[in-house]
């Protein structure tokens, strides 16, 4: 197996808890997603697909196996790398939006800027300008609580792209989500991948959802059961 | 990331719970403000004493008959003291070189009558030279001579509360009054000097030839000598000179006292100190209480805001990010406690003045940067934890937590 793609997974397995209360949470993965790749991840609950993503999403390390990310070995690399790699590479898209209930859209789309160091006027800038891509600029001012489910779900998907990351990762984007909702996030997911490049994994338990993908993972009990490509 | 963001995130959480942390920063304000107001105050009172003692004299010595043992718990015996005569004063005059002036000193009370008015006043018989000694001047009429001294003249002075009390608004001068039930013409209205310490009345005196004094309270003992150095670089000189010169006079026997203002004054400082320092602490008890009850806010914070610590991890901030944001925060509550504090103290100050306008408690700046410096700890010290608690969060239970 080469290392060229964007992720690319060995043996990865990741264990919780040690003697006789030891889950299995994942074992022995084998993956690799090149770039411009769109995947929908599949499986029950407790079948190790929200592990994954968090594995590949740089949130948490293998137990063993190695995991490369756009060419670097991020296995087990400390902690305040972990979060550079995150803020650069990685753009995340939640279920519950985990938007920042107190601040407005504005500030939620800035918030992985913040992070990187940019100055309050580039920031405030490439808000403007990600939250007019996702058709919001009526919405800037707005808290969470004033938008919709859907909007929300724009105001996060503006937010995980403001740093141009490769990687959009999301997870059931659409589970809190009318299915005409639901159906327009795939929709954006879709265009961002074919007319922007990026590279979309999408976890969720919906097959009608995942039929949107081009590539399909099936995860049963901690292990890939089938892999299919459109 | 840059200290502005923290300092944005601080500000924004803070409007974001205004009582709450108005709530939490009342024991920093407590604390400061009464730390800076009581030292202050202490401040105001040396201020107030040091005023006091030098109105006195400068370079006083006060001489008394007996040992009194500084150190220790030596009983201040009188045995074997012979006691301090017109003589001794004499011999300091003479022999004495680094004194400028020396007055001998008696004081009792006694009754003192005008017509169908009477006082119970107290009597100082002194010299001539008593007015070069302390501070004092005649406001009418003359302070007693040598001449008056020496022929143990039935002569006085009265202070400004014996006139008023006596004589209402009569001219004095002139008049006999009748001191222990022997006549004394008054020759002097002494200069007004007020309270001493607040409570003593220095204008309630009647001054005496000393000689006269002895003869009316039937004692040929003086209470003490009062003597002035001729400078301050010579008290030292002039002690030695003393000692030297009574010991001799008193069978080789050190059964004497010399206290300088300034030993007075260094004691009362170091009693000041004391003071000051117990009562600041006392003081910062509440500070301490003020750094828990932040830590406590703190917590209950990093607990309410795991979802959002969740977030901006998983956006890329670093444990450092959230540990600093979290500190930044309580470091601003115990900031802004300690700046309101001062404020508290400078008013507290002012309100006290109006009510004690001779003791205004005197605000050094010292006391106020210390306080600044010690909020500024507060916040720092008792934020530490509750930030460290934040910044070990994992992303992925955070994200979870509702």
């Amino acid at each position: 197996m080469s290392s060229n793609g964007l992720i690319y997974l060995e043996n990865v397995s990741k264990v919780y808890g040690s003697g006789t209360a030891k889950v299995d949470a994942i074992s022995e993965i084998n993956l690799e997603i090149s770039g411009g790749e769109f995947v929908a991840i599949l499986g029950p609950s407790g079948s190790g697909k929200s592990t994954l993503m968090n594995i590949i999403g740089c949130l948490d390390r293998p137990s063993t196996g190695r995991f490369i990310l756009d060419g670097e070995d991020v296995s087990y690399i400390g902690d305040e790398k972990l979060a550079h790699i995150r803020n650069k590479k990685i753009g995340f898209v939640f279920q519950m939006f985990n938007l920042l209930a107190k601040h407005n859209a504005l500030y939620n789309v800035q918030l992985p800027l913040v992070y990187s160091g940019a100055g309050p006027d580039e920031r405030r800038e490439k808000g403007i300008q990600m939250l007019k891509k996702m058709g919001l600029e009526g919405r800037m001012h707005h808290r969470p609580n004033q938008l919709s489910g859907g909007e929300c779900q724009r105001v996060a998907i503006a937010r995980a792209l403001i740093n141009n990351p490769p990687i959009l990762l999301a997870d059931e984007p659409t589970g809190n989500l009318d299915t005409k909702t639901g159906d327009e996030i795939i929709t954006l997911f879709r265009r961002l991948n074919s007319e922007e490049g990026v590279t979309l994994i999408m976890v969720t338990h919906n097959p009608e959802i995942a039929d949107k993908a081009r590539r399909r993972i099936f995860i049963r009990d901690g292990r890939i059961v089938e892999d299919i490509s459109k | 990331m840059n200290f502005l963001e923290f300092l944005r995130i601080a500000v924004a959480s803070i409007m974001e719970n205004r009582i709450r942390a108005f709530l939490t920063m009342l024991g920093i304000m407590i604390g400061v403000g009464s730390v800076i107001l009581l030292v202050s105050m202490t401040a105001g009172f040396r201020e107030y004493l040091v005023k006091q003692f030098m109105g006195i004299g400068t370079n006083l010595m006060i001489i008394s008959p007996g040992k009194t043992e500084t150190q220790g718990m030596g009983h201040p015996g009188f045995e074997g003291v012979q006691k301090m005569t017109v003589g001794d004063t004499e011999a300091l005059r003479r022999y004495a070189t680094a004194l400028e002036s020396v007055s001998s000193i008696t004081v009792g009370t006694a009754d003192v009558r005008y017509a169908n008015r009477e006082r119970k006043v107290m009597i100082i018989g002194a010299d001539a030279e008593f007015t070069e000694v302390i501070t004092i001047g005649v406001d009418a009429g003359r302070y007693f001579t040598r001449d008056d001294v020496n022929a143990s003249r039935r002569v006085c002075t009265i202070g400004y509360t014996v006139k008023n009390e006596l004589f209402g608004s009569r001219n004095p001068l002139g008049e006999i009054i009748k001191i222990g039930g022997s006549g004394f013409r008054v020759i002097g209205i002494m200069e007004k000097k007020g309270t001493f310490m607040g409570t003593d009345d220095l204008d309630d005196v009647v001054y005496i030839p000393v000689t006269s004094a002895m003869g009316l309270f039937n004692t040929d003992k003086l209470f003490g000598i009062r003597a002035k150095a001729r400078s301050a670089a010579m008290v030292s000189q002039a002690n030695e000179q003393i000692t030297k010169i009574l010991k001799k006079r008193h069978n080789n026997k050190e059964d004497f006292t010399i206290l300088t203002q300034r030993a007075l004054l260094s004691s009362l400082d170091s009693i000041l100190d004391t003071l000051s320092s117990v009562l600041a602490g006392i003081a910062a008890i509440s500070l301490l209480v003020g750094g828990i009850g932040i830590m406590n806010i703190m917590l209950v914070t990093v607990r309410e805001r795991t979802k959002e610590i969740g977030i901006r991890k998983a956006v890329g901030a670093t444990r450092r990010d959230i540990l600093i944001q979290f500190l930044v925060e309580s470091t601003m509550l115990s900031l802004i406690g300690g700046g309101i504090g001062i404020l508290i103290a400078f008013i507290g100050g002012v309100i006290i003045g109006w009510f004690i306008p001779h003791i205004p408690p005197v605000v050094t700046p010292w006391a106020v940067i210390v306080a600044t410096l010690f909020s500024a700890g507060v916040g720092i010290f008792f934020g530490v934890y509750p930030a460290y608690r934040a910044a070990q969060q994992d992303p992925i239970t955070a994200l979870r937590y509702e």
